[in-house]
């Protein structure tokens, strides 16, 4: 009996002083895994597949990182994200608006990411240039640009062949279009309206757009608004043109039924050119799959300067929590803009992503349509941010063009108010701001 | 005497007539909306725009149903839907009867000062409160669950509150003295005598607290971050701002989240049937 | 005597007392919900509105700044203002008159007015983003409301695309969901005594003196809920604005409140946003206040 006492007592000892040997070795112990929460933008269907092959993709490449994924839709995002960011509960890495990047800099809400991008040896040239600096705040970067968008001009290859038009040659200036249009315009036997050559609708050809083509632009270089200038009253007597040519009748019969559906006139046949963004081309596949289109570079003032096009997106941008997570967050936010993975989604989901070598992937190089959108993509402009009131395209802008289009004011008087309204805005601001 | 109840019964019948003819025509008007859901829901995408307009599709599509509740966890976000509602109709009619009780027919001091207060709490935009609201939740540690969801229910609904008050108000008062004189503690004068009483704006409270909770999305967004714990306003708003609108799954999804509020709205009509008589009140 | 008096006295001191307890007790729930969960966003509000908090940790104390612009020289505040008194001024007596008008009509014990009262609800079943589809159809120039009015030789206007009439149309809209102010007169009607009418019909009386001298005294309490709480709601409609026209065209349907929510999530100028809403709130409760005795001497409780 003495004897199994004695034994048992070496057992115990031997097995403590494993316990012992083991817990002071950190090397065998488990490895850490850190867990980081990302809020994309896709709740459900196609683009919410691939994210999940991808992040699985991820997690497989990193065992040690752990990635909580939510998505929210278009809309969304501004409703969780702003409370969650003053709150301090926003997510290590989140999907957001590429517009507004600054603003959250301002406010310290987001984190820098020059060191990071500098240790990984991230090239940001390869990303579209007006996109990267979009996310530069006092000169640092502070989001990485992950997707945006840019409009082109569609039209209808059949309307084209039946009023005898080229169907492979799309209108390079504004008064060409006009010329179209008039070709375009169908009225049947009963003096019913059923085509038009091109949609008016406002949101297609937005005011910035047109004031874009015609070399107008909105701030100058010490960030004064330049509302009012002459090229961009010219824009506008040019839309009231092109709808007076279009014709009033074409709203109230035509373009109501895809004001109500917000899917564009062109889709249903009744309008032969609009101007769309790139994932226009699926509402065409749901809606029209048989439609014969073709796409072009948005018209100018004079077919060949002025080139410009309108984008706005998505960026992918970090709080820190702490310095593990942070690099975590960061070596997600490298996968999900690396060339293999920005090409994933732009194959799958039809996405315009920031990084310009996913355009080189043969798939996109045999496809016409997307040449033209990679073509696009570098006369794409983004707004320009305006602290003072984040909102001044659809807030200051548009009110005032639309007064115009409805000959409530001359275009001239309308682009002055427009002017005034901002600097009143302004200096509201800097009231409230005691700058 | 009988020529003169056989004139009021014929100018009864016609009266009946009339107005049953004025609801019917008014059904349709109000009738539109729902089958306009209807057929859109049950046409292809290309007849949603076509010119001119569609009325009933060619070819009934119910696949849209199918195709629309596979594009996230049907059952699930209803099981969590019913959950809240249920908790929320439970704590909203208990607490708003209790509070519009003490307002219409106890007298305390300060219950006008406080009556303002309710009113003056229903008039400052949720806009302003949501992300201090927000920051309060967070300090509890409430986030990502549901208790924000349904706690603030047992506090009762300032509107429902209000609602309560006025129907309380119209019992008489001598129906709570005699009860008191009797001996009766109040809260079985709330419990037995006055609360079956009001049974039509119980029901009217029950059924606004539903439509409340099964259509709000802004608060499981705000404070759930599970996807497998949202709820169905929040499933439909996964189809309403996409970038290529799929209307005929959105209308499917739409008429199928309806259908409950329906069906409870129509089951709860019998709260509405019967009128109080009133009779065994000690004049 | 005297002692007897006392007692009396006491006894009712005593009852007055236990009254005022169980008013508490009662009332304790929304008590102290309201400290809990209202008091702090509610006085947060109040004080953002003396600053120029945009969401950062970065503002400070501005004073009456926000109230100033506000009151001066924001050119969007008489146009949202006007807008919004507006819809209340158009919506809430039609609200009132067409949800009484349903629910007199609905209060018959007819077979299938369960269905029919059912019907009259489905509007505020509908989504509002289904819905805003639906209604941007029946407001089409040839759309069903305008195609409806040429019977009568009208010509109807371009509803939603014109500044002059995208308000009224959204008037129109909010009037199909009377169906939940139908259910509450329906609910108050439920409450009148069948033997009022009874006694009335013995009088002689016809269905108009009826309604006049019977229905609507006994529903006011009804009524007086409904006005207030149509009130409250149409001065911060905002939502139906922000899905079918987004404040356009030209401002046109620019409420309040909407507004409000751009000042705040959209510009980030959550300081005035929330001076905005205290404003609001000053206004609304002023104007509840004139209603409730404007009210007193004409509603009619029973006890």
């Amino acid at each position: 009996m003495n004897s199994m006492k004695k034994l048992w007592k070496r057992i115990l000892c031997l097995a403590l002083s494993c316990i012992l040997l083991l817990s002071a070795c950190p090397a065998l112990a488990e490895e850490e895994v850190i867990e980081i929460d990302f809020w994309h933008h896709y709740p459900s269907g196609t683009g919410a597949e691939i994210m999940t092959e991808v992040l699985a993709d991820f997690m497989e490449k990193y065992p040690n990182i752990k990635v909580n994924e939510l998505g929210l839709g278009l809309g969304e995002q501004g409703e969780k994200l702003v409370p969650a960011l003053v709150a301090g509960t926003a997510p290590d890495i989140f999907v957001y608006d590429l517009a507004t990047v600054q603003e959250r800099a301002m406010k310290n809400q987001t984190m820098c990411l020059d060191e990071y991008v500098k240790n990984a040896g991230m090239d940001m040239t390869r990303y579209f240039p007006a996109t990267v600096d979009i996310c530069t705040y006092d000169g640092k970067l502070y989001g990485m640009p992950y997707m945006t968008d840019t409009r082109v001009l569609f039209y209808n290859k059949d309307h084209f062949r039946a009023a005898g038009l080229d169907p492979e040659v799309a209108p390079k200036s504004w008064e060409e279009v006009l010329e179209y249009v008039e070709k375009l315009n169908i009225t049947d036997e009963n003096g019913e309206v059923t085509q038009v050559g091109f949609s008016t609708i406002w949101w297609e050809i937005a005011p910035w757009t047109m004031g874009w083509t015609f070399g107008a632009d909105y701030w100058d270089a010490e960030n004064n608004p330049t509302l009012n200038t002459p090229q961009m009253v010219e824009a506008l007597k040019y839309v009231i043109k092109l709808t007076e040519a279009v014709g009033a009748d074409a709203y109230q019969k035509l373009f109501d039924a895809a004001m109500a559906t917000g899917i564009s006139p062109f889709t249903n046949g009744t309008a032969s050119m609009c101007v769309q963004f790139n994932g226009f081309c699926s509402t065409l596949a749901t809606y029209a799959p048989e439609l014969d289109y073709g796409v072009a570079l948005i018209p100018t003032s004079d077919g060949v300067n002025n080139k410009a096009s309108w984008g706005a997106g998505y960026s992918l941008e970090f709080t820190f929590k702490d310095e593990k997570r942070a690099e975590a967050a960061f070596l997600l936010g490298q996968y999900l803009t690396s060339t293999e993975v920005a090409t994933k989604f732009l194959l799958g989901n039809s996405e315009y992503v920031c990084n310009m070598d996913a355009y080189q992937d043969p798939a996109v190089q045999a496809d016409p349509v997307w040449q033209v959108f990679a073509e696009s993509g570098e006369y794409t402009r983004i707004h320009h941010f305006c602290p003072e009131l984040p909102t001044w395209p659809n807030s200051v802008l548009l009110p005032e063009w639309q007064n115009a289009l409805m000959g409530a004011k001359t275009p001239e008087q309308a682009m002055e108010d427009a002017q005034k309204n901002m600097l009143t805005e302004i200096e509201n601001y800097r009231l409230l701001n005691g700058l | 005497m009988a020529q003169e109840s056989t004139l009021r019964k014929t100018r009864n019948f016609i009266g009946k007539t009339l107005i049953v003819v004025i609801l019917l025509a008014g059904a349709v008007i109000f009738l539109f909306p729902f089958l306009w859901m209807l057929s859109t829901s049950l046409k292809t995408p290309q007849e949603i725009i076509a010119i001119p307009t569609v009325w009933i599709p060619k070819k009934l599509q119910w696949q849209n149903y199918s195709v629309a509740l596979s594009y996230f966890p049907f059952l699930r976000y209803l099981a969590n839907t019913l959950y809240l509602v249920m908790m929320n109709m439970l704590g909203t009619v208990l607490s708003s009867a209790l509070v519009g009780y003490a307002f219409a027919r106890l007298r305390w001091p300060g219950r006008e000062f406080w009556f303002k207060i309710l009113l003056a709490t229903m008039m400052l935009p949720a806009t302003v409160t949501m992300v201090p609201q927000f920051i309060l939740f967070k300090n509890f540690g409430w986030l990502d669950s549901y208790l924000p969801l349904i706690v603030p229910a047992f506090a009762g609904s300032a509107t429902n509150i209000f609602l309560l008050r006025q129907f309380f108000r119209t019992i008489p008062n001598s129906l709570s003295e005699c009860a008191r004189l009797d001996g009766c503690g109040e809260l079985r004068i709330f419990w037995k005598i006055i609360l079956p009483l009001c049974k039509p704006a119980l029901a009217t409270v029950a059924i606004f607290t539903f439509m409340f909770t099964w259509n709000d999305f802004m608060g499981p967004l705000l404070y759930i971050n599970d996807k497998m714990r949202y709820t169905l306003s929040y499933g439909l708003r996964t189809f309403q701002i996409q970038s290529d609108s799929k209307w005929h799954l959105t209308m499917a999804a739409s008429v199928v989240v309806a259908l409950p509020s329906l069906a409870l709205f129509f089951s709860f009509q019998r709260y509405f049937i019967e009128g109080i008589t009133l009779t065994g009140l000690k004049e | 005597m005297i002692h007897v008096s006392g007692k009396k006295t006491h006894r009712m001191n005593k009852m007055r007392r236990q009254e005022a307890l169980y008013g508490y007790l009662f009332a304790s729930p929304w008590l102290i919900g309201l400290a809990v969960f209202t008091l702090y966003p509610v006085l947060s509000s109040l004080y953002y509105s003396f600053t120029n908090y945009n969401f950062s940790q970065n503002y400070k104390w501005i004073g009456l700044a926000n109230y100033k612009i506000l009151f001066t020289s924001d050119y969007l505040i008489p146009i949202s203002a006007q807008n919004t008194l507006f819809f209340a001024l158009l919506s809430v007596p039609l609200n009132l008159v067409i949800g009484i008008a349903i629910a007199v009509m609905m209060n018959q014990k007819i077979r299938g007015i369960r269905m029919l009262r059912t019907v009259y609800y489905l509007p505020n079943v509908v989504s509002i983003v289904a819905v805003s589809m639906l209604w941007y159809f029946i407001f089409q120039s040839n759309g069903v409301l305008n195609a409806f009015l040429g019977v009568f030789g009208i010509k109807g206007p371009n509803w939603l695309m014109d500044p002059a009439w995208a308000k009224p149309a959204l008037v129109i809209m909010n009037c199909w969901n009377a169906g939940s102010t139908m259910i509450i007169y329906l609910a108050g009607l439920k409450g009148i005594p069948t033997s009022y009418y009874e006694a009335a019909d013995v009088d002689g009386a016809g269905p108009i003196r009826k309604f006049f001298s019977i229905t609507l005294p006994l529903l006011s309490p009804s009524i007086l809920y409904n006005t207030i709480i149509g009130i409250i709601g149409a001065l911060q409609t905002f939502s139906t604005a922000l899905v079918m026209t987004d404040g356009g065209p030209v401002h046109s349907t620019t409420f309040y409140v909407l507004m409000l929510y751009r000042r705040a999530f959209q510009d980030m100028r959550m300081g005035y946003a929330s001076a905005m809403a205290w404003v609001l709130m000053l206004v609304t409760f002023a104007l509840t206040l004139v209603v409730f005795r404007l009210g007193t001497s004409k509603v009619h409780y029973e006890s």
